[in-house]
């Protein structure tokens, strides 16, 4: 068990260096930052040595390989150095957005978990029925409205119109949640949909097993069989699907966040792609894969808790 | 002299007649597969300029802006700031937004194919590598991917249609590598090797029909996820200039809300609504129908 968890962590260390090949690949050899050193220069400078300077400053006058170990080496060691764009170490901007994100993100995703976990249970029970007719109709429903038609009618309707939430705003402390109210509802309602349609073919796979079958045969009860044997038994992929979506959650969600003037990490994200600022590109890189790595281990580790069958090697 | 041998038997149907006509029995998918024609029609209006529907789109008449929906007949979704017609708009969004879904899936299919295939079927150091390029793609955000490449690389057509692809290979590609290690246990690839048939011959003609069905429900529920991502894309600023598309009207309409304007708004969200549900009803029944394992499944 040790062993396994050592060996999966020294995993991360070629899943970071392909991550930050990617982003290699992507901003210096296929370019396009000094491009934008140009653009960034004032008029009147734009000379050719004024832009060797430039250049030497961001480290692009070297070799690509020296560059990709200077890419590295920042990953690595977390120094990051200043955001370009706004002038403060990229750390203390990651520290202190990480948790504003996450506090959009985390009660809005265990919600639509337990939500829609409820519901498709519920379906799964009443297999056939009106409910499930009822739920699944829905559900494909939800899972066709763009998010942005719906932020944008819940925003201008229950936030502009009826009052009954902040329009958009954020402030320090307990009292953020008024302003996350109206995220957490239009979060859990985009969502919803694709959980019940996951988990009600995960219970109905189990539900049509042989042992559910005897199980009947022997005399228990519906409840019973579905609490007792379906819902444990289907715990193995939705584990998976809820697990493997938290890393995810820390990029917080780009739109709601743009949207409701949150500062989280989704609109630090996409300042820094249209600013080429790549300490900050590389700082998140390194957040996610790193707990991309733990939590796809943290999958595999609970498999084995819930699942007696499966063995670590 | 070779003779005609008439065979007294009718000759059986294949799974895959046998899975359509299960398909056409199902009348929801049906009415959905309706739809998505129609929609591949409206995108040919579209592309081939059929009742001059360009010129429409982009012929602006201040006069006319903001036109209430539902009440011109000319104009039946009323116009937008500039006075054009929001529903040619819309139309010529379908055009946009069907050829993205479909150049992304044609991208992405071939890679998916060669990954999983190769890496599921000789599962050696091909595998291996395989698998760390897919893992290293998904334990990368998606979006951070695509909007950094399209930042970098421009905002065109094909850019969008690439970033696309490129994120979105691997999933269907350990489905696709999953299945081959289930198949080349079987008896039928056993026969087929026994029988002197090359590794080629066993990937191509053998096992890949057999796991064509994710392929296909892929490749339709492919434009779901494109089309979505493409709204995203047009909110953050970085979809295609200068045509319509879905994405730029709902953008567009983010602004004029306030003013009391939903001619964008209503336009985009009722084609893209209708295309989305129509599209992943059909990719659910043809999943249902294609799939023999899932027959039993209410």
């Amino acid at each position: 068990m040790i062993h396994y968890i050592i060996r999966r962590m020294l995993y991360l260390v070629p899943i970071l260096l392909g991550a930050a090949m990617i982003f290699f690949l992507i901003f210096n050899v296929v370019g396009g930052q000094e491009r934008y050193l140009y653009n960034m220069l004032p008029k009147k400078v734009r000379t050719a040595d004024q832009i060797e300077v430039y250049k030497h400053k961001y480290g692009l006058d070297k070799p690509l390989p020296v560059q990709y170990l200077e890419y590295v080496k920042q990953m690595v060691t977390f120094n990051f150095g200043k955001s370009e764009s706004r002038k403060l170490p990229v750390t203390r901007l990651i520290k202190k957005m990480v948790p504003v994100s996450a506090a959009l993100t985390f009660p809005a995703f265990g919600m639509e978990i337990i939500i829609s976990l409820v519901l498709a249970a519920l379906c799964a029970f009443f297999r056939g029925r009106f409910i499930d007719r009822l739920l699944t109709i829905l559900s494909v429903i939800g899972m066709s409205i763009s998010m942005l038609v719906l932020i944008m009618v819940g925003q201008y309707f229950l936030a502009y119109r009826l009052h009954l939430f902040p329009i958009s705003g954020w402030q320090r402390g307990i009292f953020a949640v008024r302003y996350l109210l109206l995220p957490w509802l239009l979060w859990v309602t985009v969502s919803v949909g694709y959980d019940i349609r996951f988990f009600r073919t995960a219970l109905l796979e189990e539900v049509h097993k042989d042992y559910i079958r005897t199980a009947r045969a022997k005399g228990l009860n519906e409840t019973t069989i579905m609490f007792r044997h379906v819902l444990k038994n289907a715990m193995i992929p939705i584990l998976t699907y809820v697990v493997i979506q938290i890393p995810f959650l820390l990029t917080g969600s780009i739109m709601l966040e743009r949207f409701f003037s949150i500062p989280g990490i989704g609109g630090l994200m996409v300042n820094a792609i249209f600013n080429y600022d790549l300490p900050v590109l590389k700082a998140i890189v390194m957040v996610y894969t790193l707990f991309f790595v733990v939590f796809s281990l943290l999958t595999d580790v609970l498999y084995a808790l819930v699942d007696p069958r499966i063995r670590l090697s | 002299m070779a003779q005609k041998i008439v065979s007294k038997y009718k000759e059986g149907k294949s799974p895959f007649v046998l899975s359509m006509i299960r398909l056409g029995r199902n009348k929801l998918a049906m009415a959905a597969l309706f739809i998505v024609v129609f929609y591949i029609m409206l995108a040919a209006i579209g592309q081939f300029n059929i009742f001059h529907i360009k010129d429409i789109a982009s012929n602006n008449d201040f006069d006319l802006r903001y036109m209430k929906p539902f009440q011109n007949i000319h104009h039946i979704f009323g116009t937008d700031n500039f006075g054009r017609d929001v529903f040619a708009r819309a139309i010529m969004g379908t055009k946009i937004s069907l050829f993205l879904g479909f150049l992304s899936g044609l991208l992405m299919i071939p890679i998916a194919i060669f990954f999983g295939s190769l890496s599921g079927y000789y599962s050696g150091w091909f595998d291996d590598i395989a698998m760390y390029i897919m893992s290293v793609i998904v334990a990368i955000p998606g979006m951070l991917i695509i909007l950094s490449l399209i930042q970098v690389v421009g905002r065109s057509f094909f850019t969008i249609a690439f970033a696309f692809a490129i994120t979105g290979w691997v999933g269907l590609a350990r489905v696709i590598r999953g299945s081959f290690m289930q198949a080349k246990e079987f008896e039928y690839v056993l026969a087929a090797k026994n029988l002197g048939a090359g590794d080629a011959r066993i990937i191509f003609k053998h096992i890949l029909p057999n796991i064509f069905h994710f392929i296909i429900v892929r490749f339709v529920l492919n434009f779901v996820g494109v089309i979505k991502s493409e709204v995203f894309l047009a909110y953050i600023g970085l979809s295609i200039i200068g045509v319509p598309t879905w994405g730029t009207m709902l953008d567009d309409s983010k602004l004029e809300l306030m003013s009391g304007n939903w001619q964008n708004l209503i336009a985009a969200t009722i084609f893209m609504f209708l295309f989305l549900v129509s599209l992943n009803i059909f990719g659910d029944a043809l999943r249902d129908a294609l799939d023999p394992k899932l027959k039993n499944v209410v």
